[in-house]
């Protein structure tokens, strides 16, 4: 349940780790994921860069080489249309929570 | 030095991976350095060495999975076989020109062989290679991808209906009679329009569809009547050049990334 929670929401995830760290490696995303979820965001790693590199298809990422810290990385930072995309995924996600909670507490049980 | 698990783990996925070229370069380097950085992390909260490497192999997943979400990126191929429907449009383009020099001169459909070859070498030239571009396309993601395919089909049964309407009428596009135009052009169009769907559904093309399916359909029909009506091998090749290029536009406009 919680995998396909996650795939529906990776994009829109790692849109935000990227530019919360940008720029910013592969591993660096994830761990960041995991380190802001306190563990909640554990994904298969491996499927992340699939994702990553369809961001940048999407054109809402790009990426360049980066040898500054001794090993050869792909960095990622965010390009306009993704800044665009997040702030419209991050609307989406408010309204979307918003609506869940006053469901919820319509339900008397739930909210003693 | 390399880690010997960490090598061997990189050309399984090598080898399980249909990525080719560059991009299959990239990827296997961004693995081997996640795999090395995971290492040294695990290595850091206290897993000794060979339990730390163990643990990033688990933890990067099965190449099954890897290689299924990286095959639609295979920009370098995508590069390629968009230039197959432009390189069919150009070669056809160059075809019709010379036809139509050869027309001018005298030289008619199947009593010339020399205007008979550029004619079958023009239109053969959309079919095929733009046909090939299509097939091919609508295995891929990509924005590119898809708006060649979307191209590649919306040249493919131009071409084809103009073929169809040049043999229909004794081997030309000269004609008296603008309603009998009117209406190959119409119906053309129609059929083009269906031809653009079946193929935008299938490249899965399917966010806001009907607007760059109406615009391409529009601009088929509008296009086919011209070139059809002034009767000019040059200006059919222009005619089909302008409508690809406005539904370029229009899909790359419209169209929304397919989560």
């Amino acid at each position: 349940m919680r995998s396909d929670r996650l795939r529906g929401h990776l994009r829109t995830l790692l849109l935000a780790a990227v530019a919360a760290h940008e720029p910013a490696h592969g591993y660096a995303l994830i761990s960041a994921l995991a380190g802001a979820s306190d563990g909640y965001f554990a994904f298969n790693e491996g499927a992340v860069y699939p994702s990553l590199h369809q961001l940048e298809a999407d054109r809402m990422i790009t990426s360049t080489w980066d040898s500054s810290t001794g090993r050869r990385r792909r960095v990622y930072e965010l390009t306009a249309s993704g800044r665009r995309q997040l702030e419209a995924d991050a609307a989406d996600w408010h309204r979307f929570r918003e609506c869940v909670e006053s469901v919820l507490k319509e339900v008397p049980w739930l909210n003693p | 030095m390399a880690e010997p698990l960490i090598e061997k783990r990189i050309q399984e996925i090598a080898s399980d991976i249909r990525v080719r070229g560059r991009y299959r370069e990239r990827v296997l380097a961004e693995l081997r350095v996640h795999l090395e950085d995971a290492t040294e992390r695990y290595e850091a909260e206290g897993l000794p060495h060979d339990e730390a490497v163990q643990t990033a192999i688990d933890h990067l997943g099965k190449s099954e999975a890897i290689g299924a979400g990286l095959r639609p990126q295979q920009t370098s191929r995508t590069w390629i076989l968009a230039a197959l429907p432009f390189a069919g449009l150009a070669m056809a383009g160059a075809s019709a020109r010379v036809a139509n020099i050869l027309h001018e001169r005298g030289d008619r459909l199947w009593s010339s062989p020399l205007y008979t070859s550029v004619w079958l070498i023009g239109w053969l030239s959309i079919v095929l290679l733009c046909g090939s571009g299509a097939a091919l396309f609508v295995r891929h993601r990509g924005l590119l991808a898809r708006t060649g395919a979307a191209a590649a089909a919306l040249l493919v049964m131009s071409s084809i209906t103009l073929l169809v309407f040049y043999f229909a009428n004794d081997g030309s596009f000269h004609r008296a009679d603008p309603d009998t135009w009117r209406v190959l052009a119409i119906t053309s169009g129609l059929l083009a329009i269906a031809a653009l769907f079946a193929m935008m559904r299938r490249s899965r093309l399917v966010p806001l569809w009907p607007l760059p399916l109406a615009a391409g359909g529009l601009l088929l029909v509008a296009v086919h009547y011209l070139a059809l009506h002034t009767g000019s091998l040059a200006q059919v090749g222009l005619g089909l050049l302008i409508a690809a290029a406005a539904a370029l536009t229009v899909m790359l406009l419209t169209q929304r990334p397919i989560a």
